[in-house]
């Protein structure tokens, strides 16, 4: 029997494929026993005793974890919302426009959250909130939503301003050039053709928000947990699958929307 | 023929310039409320946090409207109590160097891991690139927590890792990696990985393939074409992927907390520090700020690197 | 009967980036009357203005100086969706989102109109332009052609005073733009709008216009209709670009008031009748259309001696270029009639015929 010797491929480099099938693995193995032992009988976080949803009943009925999860839901979604439509009213101010002074520290500005470590943002915000606290003891849940609204801002701003630059601007002139006035033409043709843009931004804002932890953790007041952040709590002191169960939930949240995000952003040929 | 030629004109001048006043002021108007949402909550309290650090600690955390440089001080020197000496923070000094040298190594095994992996999904056929985009993707968006989490459960002791470990026979003790920098180490590598791939993916992707069969046809072995053609025309995507890697990492809060218990601190964690127990704000602040700058340091690195990329190539 | 102008474009020119370094002149003092019911086009090379022209007629730009007046009234300072003028644009520029009978609608919506007589118009532009079969297709679900005619459609559906063509055969093949040529020539006669067509096919402003205008860098350089055009450009450029012409440096031997001796390369002498503005000097270029000579027969005054380099065969025509001792050989292209092959043995010697009634001096 004559072993064929494989045909040269330009592009294999030897041990790449391995590595890269073993960072695969590696990224989504450690996720499967958070998973499985949600579904643990036990106390014990280590030891399988066997297929329950208890730990999913508890986190229900658990009033923190409710309270913490309405809080997240509640937060992500004014965020997210605001964020967006923000986000898209600076997107049309930056993009396909022609160029102006200021432009570029406007986008700068606009994307800042990102290129500034949370924690950064998190300390300075917590000395704003605590100054405002003292000179007006107000307590409520406005830090959490302009917190997480201006990091939000940057992550629906550039899917719309990625849809935006890809959207021919003669459509716009062809609208004009039919009668359009300038805000029939933003209401029947830009804002139609940059829907699926916005809510991809609008997606991407609310995962980001419900995930977000550090800012979060640093600006809430006592009593004010969202879901990640009572996590962190339940990290320090006690470890159930409970954190198992939540985490698998929100797991699957994620997936949920990153899918929906991913096939609203294919690009329409 | 018009007689007020000139006067024409003038107007006619002005109507395009108009046109272009009035389209500047709705963009401005337009990225306003943005713009004070953003200045409110993330430039504005930045300012806030500089006044900051250049006051006194309060008794019980906070701080007295005094001024003072004592926290940028205490950011590298400690003063003995008792005798006034002036010595160097080592406390302080091992955090910046734990969090520095945990960056570099995060940035390091985030490449070695990441490079073959954006090209492997590079050298995919068109249509499954998607899907195996697709697949990096959602761990990148999974909550940070989350996945820190799950790191922690497979490294403690009774973990995965020690369970198959002590199963094969390999080890007969479970190895303590939990609360090690270790432990650190593999969460944040895990956590920031997707930061490095896609980005040299994106490079990848517009790799022109041929370049690297002309170096194949001029006798170049598998290791030359790697270091000599692939990797200089996708330094654009590595070195972005490194930045997106190593800055995060350098003011990482939650994976040290979580995974380093309380002993092994990065600058997120001392920062923290000054805000709880430690009841210092200004330094806190000081601490803030320092980070900051290290980190719009290494982004001008970045920045500059790209220009120069840019010019080189004759773009 | 007078002519009513529909557009007036008075000394207008367009500078982008004005008083910068980079600025560019795309319009130089331009200034034509277009009358109505007229098919008009503009033509020439790319970068010429003419699509600048198009636009400021339309209203997406601003002229730098000078005034365009629609039917007498000023409009260069009106926005585009003020102006009772519609563009067909090069890639048609249809709304994706929204259906065939949508995007011909759209104008009709946009300026108020009852449903009942938006519904009706957009029936009638259907059959117009032949598409009521596709009227609820998504514009990515019909082909090129088809998406010409509606884009024709939903220009037209707001009967425009004018309709302006950006270049709308050109992303056509052959047998498709020929079509679409003698449709849109059929389409100007029965709705009686105004067609200003903007090209860089001269074969096709020939064809389909009342009056072509020829634009080269920012000026126009000649107006007329389209026989006009080609017997008698009136400078070198618009010669040189429509059609194929032959330039010949000849001496001027005799001048008189109406006509002028030349002895042309070769050795040849012709009278040529001609108008007063002759340009002074000792020599002159003359324009002589390749088919407007001939290869000269026994009886023929022999314009020009030369040799024959090459006798090209193109199914309809024979082409001759011969050798006269200038830089380019002297084409003279013959009309292949039945039965008659005139088999020149290359190389030999050759005299040509020319008519100096159909010879055009430049002025250049």
């Amino acid at each position: 029997m004559v072993i064929r010797p494989r045909p040269f491929s330009i592009k294999r480099m030897p041990g790449f494929s391995l590595l890269a099938l073993a960072c695969f693995f590696a990224l989504y193995m450690p996720l499967a026993p958070l998973v499985v032992y949600s579904f643990n009988a036990g106390n014990n976080i280590a030891l399988w005793e066997g297929l329950s949803l208890r730990w999913y009943v508890a986190a229900w009925e658990n009033d923190l974890v409710q309270s913490a999860a309405i809080r997240s839901v509640v937060v992500a979604t004014i965020a997210s919302l605001i964020a967006t439509v923000l986000a898209t009213m600076a997107a049309l101010g930056t993009t396909r426009t022609r160029p102006y002074r200021g432009q570029t520290s406007i986008y700068a500005m606009v994307n800042q959250p990102l290129m500034v470590p949370e924690i950064v943002t998190a300390v300075a915000l917590l000395i704003l909130f605590a100054l405002i606290k003292e000179s007006t003891g107000y307590h409520g849940y406005a830090y959490l939503v302009i917190a997480h609204t201006a990091f939000c801002i940057p992550f629906a701003y550039l899917p719309i301003r990625a849809r935006l630059e890809g959207m021919d601007h003669v459509l716009e002139t062809a609208a004009a050039d039919l009668y359009a006035t300038p805000w029939r033409t933003f209401t029947k043709v830009t804002l139609p053709l940059l829907l699926p843009g916005i809510l991809a931004g609008a997606m991407l804002a609310f995962v980001i928000s419900l995930d977000d932890v550090v800012i979060t953790e640093f600006v809430k007041s006592a009593g004010q947990d969202t879901l990640p952040t009572y996590m962190l709590g339940q990290l320090r002191r006690n470890i159930t699958p409970e954190i198992n169960a939540i985490s698998t939930v929100l797991l699957g949240v994620s997936v949920i929307m990153v899918t929906v995000i991913f096939f609203l952003s294919r690009k329409k040929t | 023929m018009s007689s007020d030629h000139t006067s024409d004109s003038q107007a006619f001048e002005s109507l395009e310039a108009k046109a272009y006043q009035r389209e500047v002021r709705r963009n401005l108007l337009l990225s306003t409320p943005a713009l004070i949402v953003l200045f409110c909550a993330a430039s504005g309290p930045l300012l806030i946090m500089l006044v900051f650090s250049f006051l006194t600690a309060g008794d019980y955390g906070g701080i007295k409207w005094q001024f003072s440089t004592e926290a940028w001080f205490q950011v590298a020197f400690y003063k003995d109590i008792f005798d006034e000496t002036v010595t160097i923070a080592d406390a302080h000094l091992s955090i910046f160097w734990r969090s520095v040298k945990l960056s570099f190594l995060t940035t390091l095994v985030a490449f070695l891991l990441g490079f073959p992996t954006a090209y492997f999904i590079a050298t995919r056929p068109v249509e499954t690139r998607n899907i195996w985009l697709f697949l990096v993707t959602i761990p990148f968006w999974t909550n940070l927590l989350i996945r820190t989490f799950a790191i922690l459960e497979i490294i403690r002791n009774q973990g995965l890792v020690n369970t198959v470990l002590i199963g094969l026979g390999v080890i007969d003790q479970p190895l303590d990696m939990l609360f090690t920098d270790i432990a650190i180490l593999l969460g944040m590598t895990y956590v920031y990985i997707p930061l490095m791939i896609l980005p040299i993916y994106a490079s990848m992707e517009r790799l022109d393939f041929r370049l690297v069969e002309a170096a194949y046809d001029l006798y170049a072995s598998r290791w030359r074409v790697l270091v000599r053609v692939i990797l200089p025309l996708v330094k654009p995507g590595v070195i972005a992927g490194s930045i997106l890697v190593f800055i995060p990492s350098l003011g990482a809060y939650v994976t040290p907390r979580v995974l380093g218990g309380g002993k092994h601190l990065m600058i997120g964690n001392l920062i923290e520090l000054q805000f709880g127990q430690g009841r210092n704000w200004p330094l806190g602040a000081a601490l803030s700020l320092t980070l900051l700058v290290i980190v719009m340091v290494a982004l001008m690195v970045y920045v500059r690197s790209v220009q120069k990329e840019g010019a080189g190539h004759g773009h | 009967m007078s002519v009513t102008v529909s557009i007036d474009v008075r000394n207008v020119s367009k500078i982008f980036g004005a008083g910068t370094e980079q600025q560019v002149v795309a319009l130089d003092d331009v200034s034509v009357s277009i009358a109505q019911n007229e098919f008009f086009t503009l033509l020439g090379p790319s970068g010429c203005g003419k699509t600048t022209l198009l636009r400021l007629i339309a209203g997406f730009e601003h002229p730098t100086q000078g005034s365009i007046l629609l039917e007498g009234a000023e409009i260069s300072a009106l926005p585009p969706f003020q102006r009772p003028v519609n563009t067909v644009f090069q890639n048609y520029a249809l709304f994706p989102h929204m259906s065939v009978s949508q995007n011909i609608a759209f104008g009709l919506e946009m300026q108020g109109r009852p449903n009942d007589e938006v519904a009706e118009t957009v029936h009638n532009m259907l059959n117009l332009v032949k598409m009521e079969s596709l009227k609820d297709r998504r514009i990515d679900q019909i082909s090129g052609g088809q998406q010409q005619r509606v884009a024709l459609a939903r220009a037209l559906a707001p009967r425009p005073k004018v309709l302006l063509l950006d270049e709308p055969l050109s992303a056509l093949d052959l047998k498709l733009r020929k079509e679409m040529q003698v449709e849109l020539k059929r389409l100007q006669h029965e709705t009686g709008i105004t067609f200003i067509f903007v090209t860089h096919d001269q074969e096709e402003a020939l064809t389909m216009s009342d009056r072509v205008a020829v634009m080269s860098e920012g000026k126009i350089l000649q107006i007329g209709a389209p026989h006009e055009i080609y017997n008698r450009p009136n400078n070198r450029f618009v010669a040189d670009f429509i059609g194929d012409t032959n330039f010949i440096s000849a001496d001027v031997i005799d001048r008189q008031t109406n006509q002028v001796r030349v002895r042309l390369p070769g050795g040849g002498e012709i009278t040529i009748p001609a108008a007063d503005d002759l340009p002074a000097g000792n020599q002159v270029t003359l324009a002589i259309r390749p088919e407007q000579t001939r290869i000269a027969t026994a009886d023929d005054p022999v314009a020009m001696q030369g040799t024959l380099a090459d006798e090209i065969y193109i199914g309809t025509d024979t082409q001759y270029r011969i050798d006269i001792g200038a830089t380019d050989p002297f084409v003279v292209r013959v009309q292949n009639t039945d039965g008659e092959t005139r088999q020149i043995t290359p190389q030999s010697g050759v005299g040509v015929y020319v008519d100096p009634g159909r010879v055009r001096i430049l002025k250049d």
